[in-house]
């Protein structure tokens, strides 16, 4: 397990926890640096064992370089101051005078490094010197090679044998001081150090600048994977920098990104449908399940109802013999009734023949009573004329005064009578309307009745047809019951069949049913797996919006 | 044989009010009455012949016993309000003097006493030709009736016929 040990901004320590090796301290520590840091380490080890090398290598040259400019030059002044002395050194071997010689040391004291310089003859002897006591006390006497050079401490002496035609005259010694070597030496010495620091510096900012190049954008990967890790898609692609493998990276890791945020989009899409389609399925497989349920539910139901048939059918078997039975009843009565139908039309014959004769006289009666409404007249007139005749009378009574009053009481007498007349014959006419009236009603019954008779005449024949005819369905019906009998009873053992086959739909739509409800408790699930598979693809931002 | 009214015997006994006889008839709603000794006779109803240039009142003119008598319609003539009569069946055939004409009638109520106090003064709300015939008037059984002057009725008619 990765933990931060310690993150200040510029760079991170990771230890490995448990995971570490316990024997392996340092190695963990290199290991848990940060990749900026450990390229700063080598760079810096790689650069200060190349200051080291070069502060070992190049002063020493410097040295060795100096030491033999030195060398030169000393020999070169040697040689010229000798090849000086050579005529001097013969002019005082015989004058004995070594003021010629002085001259010349006095010339090669110009050079201020020289701080002492001695001239001495064959045997030895110092012939000239200055601030020479101390001169070339290291060296030997004896000199074998034409110049010799001695480095001091702080001195560097030079013997040079002066000679005249290969045979040594003479000794020159000089000491020169080491004092502006040293500080050639010292100052070479002080810039390769700062040159080396100078590089160790640069080369270090190099290395941090390099390491923080490469170790950025791996630190923009890190946050924007660890961002990624969190669900989060919708990140800015990396910024490709150039075309090395840190770009690369970068492009491949944006590559990455893109196919993520597509797969996660299309993953998003597809589990929505998923999720619609499942959702369909288990919607289909509930109706299914219901329709299934409702089928078998009508399974049983059809299964009553053919049993139900069967019994129906058994008993409309029963019903067709019983129709049979009961026809062949109804053909007996329907002859029957033909006969009883034909005495009927007698006896209406009968009947017709007596209206005709009460009509008949009816009509002779009204002729009478309109006789009598004849004679009545007759009388009404007479009585009229009567009650004239005795008004007349009374009138004539009247005018003759006393004389005429019996005729007058006479006269009223007949006037009374004949009012009587006239009202008796207005009862008479009164009930002659009625009578005639009823007479009238009589006639017009007997007619109507005559009329009924003769269409009940008229309707017992067609009923006495009807009867053929019921007689002769009912022969058909009889046929027919038997023949439903027959069928109800084939239809019997076929709704037998059925409610067997029937029986076996039901178990089939009980297995279907069944099937149907695992089949829907897989959907369930198959949609609650598809919902958290579209949880988990939902942490997955893949734009900012 | 000029008589307007007849004095009933009865009347002529002391303290009593002379009695009027009247040969009282009816013709629709309107009963008459006039002196029996000017009714010639009761006739059964008979087809008049009607005559040209007569008011309309004048029905025509009848044949009896070979006398031509014209046939008077009293309703039309008092010009009444309401309709003729459809049961009219009589004819009373009058005389004043030596003029006769029928009347006709639905009617004949008889030949009835009526006493001296019974008659009324003529009314003042009766037409001009009703008033200017009528010689009083009296109730019987509740009925108005219109004592008529013949002799005034025949002086009017013959009046109006000749102004013609």
């Amino acid at each position: 397990m990765w933990c931060r040990v310690r993150d200040n901004g510029t760079g991170f320590f990771r230890c490995l926890g448990e995971q570490g090796h316990p024997g392996n301290g340092m190695r963990k520590l290199i290991g848990n640096l940060s990749v900026k840091w450990k390229m700063a380490l080598a760079t810096s080890l790689i650069l200060l064992l190349a200051v080291a090398a070069m502060l070992w290598y190049f002063p020493r040259h410097q040295r060795q370089a100096l030491e033999s400019g030195m060398k030169t030059k000393v020999t070169a002044v040697a040689k010229m101051i000798s090849w000086s002395l050579v005529t001097e050194m013969d002019a005082a071997a015989v004058s004995m005078d070594v003021k010629p010689i002085e001259e010349v040391i006095a010339s090669a004291k110009q050079d201020q490094d020289l701080i002492a310089i001695r001239v001495e003859d064959a045997n030895g002897s110092r012939l000239t010197g200055w601030n020479d006591e101390e001169i070339n006390r290291l060296e030997p006497s004896a000199v074998d090679k034409p110049t010799q050079v001695f480095f001091g401490k702080d001195t560097l002496g030079v013997v040079e044998s002066i000679a005249k035609d290969g045979k040594p005259i003479g000794l020159l010694r000089m000491d020169y001081s080491l004092a502006s070597f040293h500080e050639e030496d010292r100052a070479a010495w002080r810039f390769g150090f700062l040159f080396a620091l100078l590089i160790f510096a640069v080369g270090s900012l190099l290395a941090a600048l390099v390491g923080y190049r490469i170790v950025r954008p791996l630190a923009s990967m890190t946050s924007t994977i660890k961002r990624m890790a969190g669900g989060d898609l919708s990140q800015d692609p990396l910024p490709v920098a150039g075309h090395d493998e840190i770009g690369s990276l970068a492009l491949a890791f944006n590559e990455l990104l893109t196919q993520m945020r597509e797969l996660t989009s299309k993953f998003n899409i597809m589990s929505t449908t998923m999720d619609e389609r499942t959702s369909q399925i288990l919607s289909t497989a509930k109706q299914q399940e219901a329709g299934a349920a409702q089928q078998a539910a009508t399974v049983s139901e059809v299964t009553a109802t053919m049993e139900e048939l069967a019994a129906t059918a058994q008993q409309i078997a029963k019903n067709a013999e019983a129709v049979t039975r009961s026809a062949d009843d109804a053909a007996n009565a329907v002859e029957d009734g033909r006969d009883s139908l034909v005495t009927f039309v007698q006896s209406m014959a009968g009947i017709e023949s007596g209206n005709k004769t009460i009509n008949d006289n009816i009509v002779q009666l009204n002729r009478h009573v309109q006789q009598i409404r004849g004679i009545i007249d007759l009388i009404n007139d007479i009585a009229d004329r009567s009650d004239l005749l005795a008004l007349n009378a009374a009138l004539e009574g009247t005018k003759a005064g006393q004389a005429g009053k019996g005729f007058l009481l006479v006269a009223a007498e007949m006037r009374r009578l004949a009012e009587n007349v006239f009202s008796s014959t207005a009862e008479i006419k009164q009930l002659i309307a009625e009578v005639t009236e009823a007479t009238n009603a009589t006639v017009m019954a007997t007619e109507s009745g005559m009329k009924t008779t003769r269409e009940g005449a008229d309707r017992a024949g067609e009923a006495e047809k009807a009867f053929g005819r019921i007689i002769a369905t009912n022969e058909e019906t009889t046929r027919a019951s038997k023949q439903i009998s027959l069928a109800t009873q084939q239809q019997h053992t076929g709704t037998e069949q059925i409610v067997l086959a029937m029986g076996e739909v039901a178990e089939v739509s009980q297995k279907w049913v069944e099937g149907i409800r695992d089949t829907t408790r897989s959907v369930g699930e198959l949609s609650g797996i598809i919902s958290q598979v579209k949880a988990l693809v939902a942490k997955y931002r893949i734009s900012r919006t | 044989m000029m008589v307007d009214e007849q004095i009933d015997d009865t009347s002529k006994t002391p303290g009593t009010e002379p009695n009027r006889l009247y040969f009282v008839f009816r013709d629709g709603h309107e009963a008459y009455a006039v002196p029996p000794t000017s009714v010639v006779e009761v006739i059964t109803k008979t087809k008049a012949t009607p005559v040209p240039f007569t008011p309309d009142w004048l029905d025509g003119v009848i044949s009896v016993r070979g006398a031509i008598v014209p046939v008077l319609d009293l309703f039309r003539y008092f010009r009444l309000p309401s309709k003729i009569s459809t049961r009219r069946n009589r004819m009373i055939l009058v005389g004043v003097g030596p003029n006769a004409f029928a009347i006709w009638s639905d009617q004949i109520v008889g030949v009835e006493t009526v006493e001296e106090s019974r008659m009324e003064p003529p009314l003042s709300n009766l037409t001009d030709s009703l008033l200017k015939c009528l010689s009083g008037q009296f109730r019987t059984e509740g009925i108005m009736v219109y004592c008529i002057d013949l002799q005034k009725l025949l002086e009017e008619t013959r009046g109006q016929v000749k102004a013609l």
